[in-house]
C-alpha cells in the first residue's frame, strides 16, 4: 500500500470515470492508502443476526437445571455425565451447569482461551412473539416502538464521526440493507464483494467504464434523496474494489470456511478487514432457525445450523489469526423458543435467548447473565426462558467498550444507559 | 413540476426529522391532482407493469374509466399469445403429484443432498436440481406474464397476494407445490372475496406444509389412534411427531395474512386458533398431497378466538368459523387496505386513502374487485403525493423495461438471476412476511448496482434469450440526433421527460465521446445514429427516474 494518495486518485479517475470527470466525493475513497501501520486500525464490530428466533437453551444447555429434560422429553441434549451411554454425544461442559450443543465443539478451545463469552437469558424485554416486530425492535433497539426504523448501528456511526471518512466504514453482506444500518450515515450492503463492480461496456461504445461516469453523474444531480445517497455510496465502493483488486481472497492460517450463507460472509468480511478500507461495523445475517417442526437433538435441523454457525466462527477466527485483536463478533436473535417441545418434536416461539460475543476484546470463557430457572413458576408466562439480561444492555456495553461511542444515549432511544447494568464480558 | 413529483415521500425513517413545514407540503401533495397526461402514466404505471409504446394512447382513447374496467374484469381479455408463450413450459399445466413423479428428487440424490446440507447448513440451495427445474419454470411463468399478459392488474395482484402469502420453494415439498398454490389457488381469486382466497390458501397443501399445520393436532392423538386405527393416508413414520398443537401457522395467519400485528390478538388467541385449526392437514404430502380434515387429529374441545365462544364438536366447522372472524374483522379490512394502497398509492398512504378503501373493504364483503376500483378511483391515487412515488420492485424494473421497448424474451436462467442479484430471489425467501413494500427493501447498494449491470447488458442484447430489435423499438428520428434519441427513449421508457440534470450528463456523455474505435467513450452519433442507440437505452434504463413507478 505504497501508492499515494494523488496517484489513487489519478488512476481510480482514468480507469473508471474517463480523462475530466472525477467526481468529487472520490477524495473519500482514499482511506485504504492512508492507513500507516496497525496501530491506527481502529476496532471492528462484527454483528451477527440469526433470523429465525434460535433456540438458546439448545444451544447453550443448562444441563445443571432440572427442569430442562422434562420440558424436552424428545429435543434434549443429554447431559456431560451420560457421555459413555451417548457415545460421546452429549452436551460439552462448559463451567458445570452450562454447556456447548456438540455441534458446536469447535468452539470451545476458544471458550477455554477465553475469546468467547456467552451470555445467556438475554433478549428484548418486549413480550412480543411476531418475527418480524422482534427483529425490527432489535434492529433498532427501541423494543416495543414500531414507528422507529433507524438501526442501533447507523445511530452509533452518526453519533461518532470519523475523521477519515470510508465507504466501507459500514458493510452489510446482504442483499438488502438491513434495518440494523438504516439511517442518516452512510452504509453499504454488498452481497457478494468479489462481484460487486460495474459490467464494462465495450461492445455498444467499444469503452470500458464511460458509462459508468454517466451514470455517476446523473446520480449525483438527482433530487431523489434516497437514490442518490445509495448511489454515492455503491459507485465509491465499486472505485474502491476496482483500485484494489480484492476478487480473490485466500483465507489465512488454514482457515476453512463452512459453505453457506454465513461462512460466505464471514468470509467477506475478514477479506475487508485485511484489505483495510476502514471497516468498522460489519452485519451478516443467517436464517433457518424457526424449527417449528422436528427440530432435533444432538442430530438434526438445529444440529446442522449450529454446526454451521459454530463452523464460521471458528474460521473467522483463525482467517484473521492476530487481527482478532481488534475485532469483536457479536451474535443475536430477535427472541428464544419456548422452554417446552411443542406437539411436533419443534419449539414455538419463545422469549429470551442467548448472545455470542467472540473476539480479542472478550473476557471469555464465561457464561454471563443471571439464570433465571426453568421451573414452571420460573418460566415467562409459563412457557419460556424469562429475560435477565436486556439485550441493550448488551449493546450499549459495546458501544461504550468496544467501538467507544461519543455519546452512547443517542444510540438508544428512550433507554438509559449504565454501566453498572452491563455484564462486563468485554475488557 | 418535476422537482416535486421525482423527490419522492420521504422514506420511512427520514418522517420524524422533516420540519413541520415539509410534512404540510408532503400532504398537501395529496390533494393536488394530476393533469390528464400524468394521470394515464400513473394509471399505466400502477396497474399495469409498465406501459408498452402502443398504451398511453389507446388508454387516453377509451378513457381511464373504461380502461380500470377492462382490467378489472381479466376474464373478458383475449391472453392467446401470452398462453402461447407458455406453452413451452410443460410443469405449468401438471398436478402437484405429477410433479413429483415427473421431477423427482432421486433418493440418492436426496442422501447426497442431506450430507452436502449437514456440511454446509444451506438453506436455498435445498432444491434437488431436477426438482429445480420446477420452482424456475414457474418463475419464468411470472416474467412472461409481467411482461406480455394482456390481463395486466390480474398479473399485479398475483404478485402481490403471492408475496402476501409469501412460501418458501426450500422447505421439503413446497418446491412441487408452488405451481399448483399459484396456479389454482392465488390466481383465480385474486380478483375475488379476500375470504375465499383466505380459505383457499389455508387448504392448499403448500400453505399446510410450510406453516406446519398439517402436523398439529390436538392434545392427544395417539390415544385417539389406540382407540381406533392410525390417521389414514398418513406415512407411518410421521406419526409420531403429532402429539399436539403447533402454534407456526395460527400465528402468521392472524399477524400476516388478516389481522396485522398490532391488530389486537393474544398469545391466547394463537393457542386458541391453532386449536381450531388441528386436523386440518394433508395426506402423503411427498407422494400426493391433498388436504382433508382429519377428526381424529381435531382438538374438539370449547374454544375462544377473539372473543368469540366456539362449542365444542364443531370438528372442520371450526377452522371455517376462524377464517371467517378473521375475514370479518375491522383489522383485516385496515390491514389489508393498508398494504394494498401501499402497493398502488405510496409507501405510506394517506390515511384518508386508507379509510375509505377499508371501509370499502367491510362494505362489500371484502370483495376484492370493488375495494381495487375505489382505489383506482379515488383522488390520492391521481396526486402528486402518488405520481412516481413507489420504488420499483426487481421484477417491475426487468417487465417495465421489457414492455417499453417491445423486447422478446425468454425470462430465462440468467435474466431470473438478475431478479436475485437486484434482492428479489423468485420464490427463495425464507420468511413468512413476504418483502416490505417499500422503497427501503429494493434501495440497496448492492441492488442499484444490478440494476444498472442489467440496464447495461439488457440495452446492449446480452442477456442471453432476451432481445430488443432497436429498429423497431425506436424511430427513425431518434437516431438522427442525440438529443432525439434522448428524449424518445426517455418518453418510451418513464413516459416523461428525464430531469435536466440526468438529460444533461447523457447528452454530455455522448457529445464528448470519443469515435468508437478509441477507449473511453460513446460512439458519437454523427458516425452512425444506431450505435449510440444502446448506450442511451441503458442509461435511461438506469436512470434514477427509471427506478421509480
Amino acid at each position: 500500500m505504497a501508492l499515494s494518495r494523488r496517484y489513487f486518485l489519478k488512476s481510480a479517475g482514468l480507469s473508471l470515470f474517463g480523462a475530466g470527470s472525477v467526481p468529487p466525493f472520490l477524495r473519500r475513497t482514499a482511506y485504504a492508502l492512508n492507513q500507516p501501520n496497525a496501530s491506527a486500525r481502529k476496532k471492528v464490530l462484527v454483528a451477527i443476526f440469526q433470523r429465525g428466533a434460535a433456540d438458546g437453551l439448545n444451544t447453550i444447555v443448562p444441563f445443571g437445571d432440572r427442569s430442562y429434560y422434562s420440558l424436552r422429553p424428545s429435543i434434549a441434549i443429554p447431559p456431560p455425565s451420560s457421555r459413555s451411554e451417548n457415545g460421546g454425544r452429549t452436551v460439552i461442559d462448559l463451567d458445570g451447569f452450562f454447556g456447548l450443543h456438540p455441534s458446536l465443539a469447535g468452539l470451545k478451545p476458544l471458550f477455554d482461551a477465553q475469546h468467547l463469552a456467552i451470555v445467556h437469558a438475554a433478549g428484548s424485554p418486549d413480550s412480543t412473539r411476531s418475527h418480524f416486530d422482534a427483529q425490527d425492535y432489535m434492529e433498532t433497539a427501541a423494543p416495543g416502538v414500531r414507528s422507529e426504523s433507524n438501526g442501533w448501528l447507523n445511530r452509533y456511526l452518526e453519533s461518532t464521526p470519523e475523521a477519515e471518512v470510508t465507504p466501507f466504514r459500514a458493510v452489510a453482506v446482504t442483499p438488502r440493507m438491513p434495518m440494523t444500518l438504516l439511517g442518516a450515515a452512510p452504509a453499504l450492503a454488498m452481497n457478494d464483494v468479489k462481484s460487486f463492480r460495474l459490467r464494462p461496456v465495450d461492445p455498444i461504445v467499444g469503452g470500458n467504464g464511460s458509462l459508468a461516469a454517466v451514470f455517476e453523474s446523473m446520480y449525483a444531480s438527482t433530487s431523489d434523496p434516497l437514490l442518490g445517497r445509495t448511489a454515492r455510496e455503491m459507485f465509491e465502493a465499486a472505485a474502491t474494489l476496482e483500485r484494489l483488486g480484492l476478487a480473490d481472497y485466500q483465507p489465512a492460517n488454514g482457515a476453512r470456511y463452512p459453505m453457506g450463507q454465513l461462512g460466505r460472509s464471514l468470509q467477506q468480511v475478514a477479506q475487508l478487514i485485511r484489505a483495510d478500507v476502514g471497516l468498522e461495523v460489519a452485519f451478516a445475517e443467517v436464517s433457518g432457525w424457526d424449527h417449528h417442526v422436528n427440530e432435533g437433538a444432538v442430530e438434526g435441523q438445529l444440529a446442522n445450523s449450529l454446526r454451521q454457525f459454530g463452523d464460521a466462527l471458528v474460521a473467522f477466527h483463525q482467517d484473521l489469526g492476530d487481527r482478532m485483536s481488534e475485532v469483536l463478533v457479536l451474535s443475536m436473535t430477535e427472541f428464544g423458543r419456548a422452554a417446552r417441545e411443542n406437539g411436533n418434536r419443534g419449539t414455538d416461539h419463545g422469549h429470551a435467548a442467548v448472545m455470542f460475543a467472540l473476539g480479542g476484546p472478550v473476557k471469555g470463557g464465561k457464561v454471563y447473565g443471571r439464570w433465571p430457572g426453568l421451573g414452571e413458576d420460573q418460566l415467562y408466562e409459563g412457557r419460556d426462558l424469562a429475560l435477565t439480561t436486556d439485550f441493550r444492555d448488551v449493546f450499549a456495553e459495546v458501544a461504550v467498550r468496544h467501538l467507544r461511542a461519543a455519546d452512547v444515549n443517542t444510540i438508544f432511544p428512550g433507554f438509559s444507559v449504565f454501566p453498572s447494568r452491563f455484564r462486563g464480558f468485554l475488557t | 413540476m418535476h422537482g416535486g413529483l421525482l423527490s419522492p415521500p420521504a422514506a420511512k425513517g427520514m418522517l420524524s426529522s422533516k420540519p413541520s413545514s415539509q410534512v404540510t407540503a408532503a400532504e398537501s401533495a395529496w390533494q393536488k391532482p394530476l393533469g390528464a397526461r400524468e394521470r394515464v402514466t400513473q394509471a399505466l404505471n400502477r396497474i399495469t407493469f409498465g406501459p408498452r409504446p402502443e398504451d398511453h394512447d389507446r388508454v387516453q382513447a377509451m378513457g381511464l374509466d373504461a380502461f380500470v374496467e377492462e382490467q378489472l374484469h381479466p376474464e373478458r381479455l383475449d391472453d392467446a399469445a401470452l398462453e402461447q408463450r407458455l406453452a413451452v413450459l410443460p410443469t405449468l399445466s401438471m398436478t402437484t403429484s405429477e410433479l413429483i413423479d415427473k421431477y423427482p428428487a432421486p433418493k440418492q440424490l436426496e442422501a447426497q443432498q442431506a450430507e452436502a446440507m449437514k456440511a454446509s447448513g444451506k438453506d436455498a440451495s435445498m432444491i434437488e436440481d431436477s426438482a429445480r427445474e420446477v420452482v424456475v419454470e414457474l418463475g419464468r411463468e411470472e416474467v412472461l406474464r409481467a411482461v406480455y399478459s394482456s390481463r395486466q392488474l390480474q398479473e399485479v395482484m398475483v404478485q402481490f397476494w403471492m408475496n402476501h402469502f409469501n412460501i418458501f420453494a426450500g422447505k421439503g415439498p413446497d418446491k412441487w407445490m408452488l405451481t399448483s398454490f399459484e396456479r389454482d389457488t392465488i390466481r383465480p381469486r385474486v380478483l375475488g372475496r379476500f375470504e375465499d382466497l383466505l380459505v383457499a390458501t389455508a387448504q392448499s397443501p403448500a400453505m399446510q406444509f410450510y406453516l406446519d399445520n398439517w402436523l398439529s393436532s390436538g392434545p392427544s392423538p395417539t390415544e385417539t389412534a389406540i382407540a381406533g386405527q392410525a390417521p389414514v393416508r398418513t406415512p407411518a413414520g410421521l406419526n409420531q411427531l403429532r402429539r399436539g398443537l403447533n402454534e407456526n401457522y395460527g400465528r402468521e395467519l392472524m399477524e400476516l395474512h388478516t389481522l396485522g400485528v398490532s391488530g389486537g390478538y393474544t398469545q391466547q388467541d394463537v393457542i386458541e386458533v391453532a386449536r381450531c385449526l388441528t386436523g386440518w392437514t394433508l395426506g402423503r404430502p411427498r407422494r400426493e398431497p391433498e388436504f382433508f380434515f382429519d377428526p381424529r387429529l381435531h382438538d374438539d374441545g370449547p374454544k375462544s378466538v377473539l372473543g368469540h365462544y366456539i362449542a365444542p364438536g364443531g370438528g372442520v366447522g371450526d377452522g371455517l368459523q376462524v377464517l371467517h372472524i378473521l375475514s370479518t374483522h375491522p383489522s383485516t379490512a385496515r390491514f389489508i387496505s393498508t398494504k394494498l394502497c401501499r402497493r398502488f398509492a405510496a409507501d405510506d398512504p394517506p390515511t384518508s386513502l386508507v379509510e375509505r378503501t377499508s371501509r370499502e373493504f367491510t362494505r362489500t364483503g371484502g370483495d376484492l374487485r370493488a375495494v381495487l376500483k375505489s382505489l383506482f378511483t379515488s383522488p390520492e391515487f391521481y396526486s402528486e403525493g402518488s405520481y412516481r412515488a413507489k420504488m420499483k420492485s426487481p421484477l417491475e424494473i426487468v417487465a417495465s423495461s421489457l414492455r417499453a421497448l417491445g423486447a422478446e424474451t425468454d425470462a430465462g436462467m440468467q435474466l431470473l438471476g438478475f431478479m436475485g442479484r437486484m434482492g428479489e430471489p423468485m420464490f427463495q425467501l425464507q420468511a413468512p412476511s413476504g418483502f416490505a413494500d417499500r422503497a427501503n427493501t429494493w434501495t440497496s447498494s448492492s441492488s442499484l448496482l444490478a440494476r444498472l449491470n442489467f440496464a447495461t447488458l439488457l440495452a446492449s442484447n446480452r442477456i442471453k434469450g432476451t432481445t430488443i430489435d432497436w429498429n423497431r423499438a425506436v424511430s427513425q428520428r431518434a437516431a438522427a440526433s442525440p438529443a432525439g434519441a434522448v428524449d424518445e427513449l426517455s418518453w418510451l421508457l418513464t413516459r416523461t421527460t428525464l430531469s435536466g440534470g440526468s438529460r444533461h450528463a447523457i447528452l454530455n456523455g455522448i457529445n464528448q465521446a470519443q469515435p468508437a474505435s478509441t477507449r473511453g467513450g460513446l460512439a458519437p452519433a454523427s458516425e452512425n445514429g444506431y450505435a449510440a442507440l444502446p448506450a442511451v437505452a441503458a442509461l435511461v434504463i438506469g436512470s434514477p427516474e427509471f427506478q421509480r413507478r
